[in-house]
């Protein structure tokens, strides 16, 4: 077995009696390239939430790098690398792309608690802020107001926040969501580029952009998992094409 | 592209028209020496203010109950000076000591809830101190305030005269370093991360920011800014009462800081310059409805948006 560095324990989570997830136990390689799919509702956000702390489950365990993180509050999974993007965009509306940023290199640098000298003052963390953001072609638009970026820079900006993080584990939740073909190719690349070593958890309706991205996929149905495996394996799974991909014709 | 990271504020260097407002406060003191009391309670209010801004503006914990830490700063300061010692600087070092452990302990009570759990919880503390001071009379002087309050001078010579002149400069001077203070605060990698939980509380979780710790932090941070200004108006009057605890003073500052722009930490200055500025012409016209216009003005404000006006505002007074 290669080395794990998160993995879920028949982790389930029901709201009220309606159950969400059921009995869900997944194992990520260091540096896997591992893609979730699912029909609506099959309960992908969930999971997401509670892998990053953001709902708490019913039973179950979660391990990150082999030690109980089950407990931990969103923050400390972060500052541990466990790091995500959200479907629904999530930015700081007042602040700019490059302050964003920037604040999201301090706090992993650990000096987001320092009260003298101005954010924007240290200069190892603007430019490397302003590098990313070049790369992920916001560039131009360091100064101006997140809330009144259009919704593709949106959606750039908020891969941008997730890998400022440097994330050991990335948790991609509907990444290209509404985003405009090219600015989507800028996502994939970007992604594509990401250092072997983290780990990525891809969440994502495209098929095509599934199997150009992910080695390895799981199938979840209901809030359970009802298949994992290689990408070409799963691609041929006459119960896939069933539940999932006989479901995407009307989506 | 990374050539374009220059550092999008100036960061602390003060701008031309910052210098031009601090050097106006203090020229008041000599162009116009009879308002020096006028003058310093603004300068207490506007200290008032800017500690409502950290909570409210930066950090997005609305209060209604901001005067429990103005108040407990004025008793406890007015206490010291009566009991103990009338030095107004060990004093002033006393009261913030004590709102800010009061801030402390009591931060618990709004990190979690919505906004509106926040209003009644922190209106309620203050209620409560409110009636503590009233029930305690015996130490407090209950509604009759605490008579008998003298503060020596400052630095053992400089005696505060009747006509407020030394307790201005005094104000002006707590407020000066206070808010320098709290202007690196706002630009510091903190205060950006207080902006981050204010815009998005669940992103900036997500981040890796301690979201509960931050506000805890910043509370009471305001707490002791509140105690500060308490206990400058308890020594500039050398005295305390339970109208420093009471819900118009919670009200009254929150108002301010509106009509001033919250969020920007000029905006607890020129909101109380304002509002006093309204309330006196506004008594004076008509002393029985004053409340009337200031609520029509607030009304007004808050209808036509505060940053459209303050952008107007801004645009006339700093002409950028």
């Amino acid at each position: 077995m290669s080395d794990i560095v998160l993995a879920t324990h028949s982790l389930h989570k029901h709201f009220g009696g309606i159950p969400a997830t059921q009995d869900v136990t997944l194992a990520l390689a260091r540096g896997a390239r591992h893609a979730l799919i699912g029909p609506n509702g099959a309960g992908k956000t969930t999971l997401v939430n509670l892998l990053t702390g953001m709902l708490s489950p019913s039973s179950g365990r979660i391990d990150l790098e082999g030690e109980d993180i089950t407990e931990l509050p969103p923050h400390q999974r972060a500052r541990r690398g466990l790091v995500r993007t959200f479907q629904i965009t999530q930015l700081f509306d007042t602040l700019t792309p490059l302050e964003t940023i920037t604040l999201v290199i301090a706090e992993r640098e650990r000096t987001g608690t320092r009260l003298w000298r101005p954010l924007v003052s240290e200069r190892a963390h603007v430019d490397e802020a302003a590098g990313l953001l070049a790369m992920l072609h916001l560039g131009d638009v360091l100064r101006e107001r997140a809330a009144t970026l259009p919704y593709g820079r949106r959606r750039l900006l908020e891969i941008a926040i997730a890998l400022a993080a440097r994330p050991r584990v990335l948790l991609l939740d509907e990444p290209l969501a509404g985003v405009p073909t090219s600015e989507s190719r800028e996502i994939l690349d970007t992604l594509s580029a990401l250092p072997a070593a983290v780990t990525v958890l891809l969440i994502e309706h495209d098929m095509d952009v599934v199997f150009r991205f992910a080695t390895r996929i799981s199938v979840l149905v209901n809030g359970a998992l009802l298949v994992e495996g290689p990408a070409d394996e799963i691609a041929r799974n006459p119960q896939v094409r069933a539940v999932y991909l006989g479901e995407s014709r009307h989506g | 592209m990374a050539a374009s990271a220059q550092p999008p504020t100036p960061g602390a260097r003060m701008r031309a028209w910052e210098i031009a407002v601090w050097l106006g406060a203090l020229a008041m003191w000599f162009i116009a020496p009879r308002y020096a009391p006028l003058f310093n309670e603004i300068a207490i209010l506007a200290l008032f203010a800017v500690s409502l801004d950290l909570i409210l503006g930066y950090s997005g914990i609305v209060s209604l109950g901001h005067a429990a830490f103005f108040g407990t700063g004025a008793y406890v300061a007015a206490l010291f000076a009566k009991h103990f010692l009338p030095d107004p600087l060990v004093g002033l070092a006393v009261a913030v000591f004590v709102s800010t452990l009061l801030g402390l302990l009591t931060s618990a009570l709004v990190l979690r809830g919505s906004d509106l759990t926040r209003l009644m919880v922190t209106l309620g503390v203050a209620l409560i101190l409110y009636e503590l001071a009233n029930r305690f009379d015996n130490i407090t002087g209950g509604a009759d305030g605490l008579q008998g309050v003298v503060t020596g001078p400052l630095f053992g010579s400089f005696a505060f005269d009747l006509g407020g002149r030394v307790a201005y400069l005094y104000s002006l001077t707590v407020l000066f370093v206070l808010f320098l203070l709290a202007r690196r605060i706002v630009d510091a990698p903190f205060g950006y991360g207080l902006r981050a939980i204010r815009d998005n509380p669940r992103r900036a979780a997500a981040i890796g920011i301690p979201v509960n710790a931050r506000l805890t932090a910043v509370y009471t941070l305001a707490a002791a800014y509140a105690g500060a200004a308490g206990a400058l108006l308890a020594q500039t009057t050398n005295f305390a009462s339970l109208d420093a605890l009471d819900f118009h003073r919670s009200a009254d500052v929150l108002l301010a800081l509106v009509l001033g722009g919250s969020g920007w930490l000029y905006g607890g200055i020129v909101g109380t310059v304002a509002f006093k500025l309204m309330h006196d012409l506004f008594s004076a016209w008509t002393p029985q409805y004053w409340q009337f216009w200031i609520g029509l003005v607030l009304v007004v404000l808050m209808l036509i948006g505060r940053d459209r006006v303050a952008k107007l505002l801004r645009r006339v007074v700093i002409r950028r």
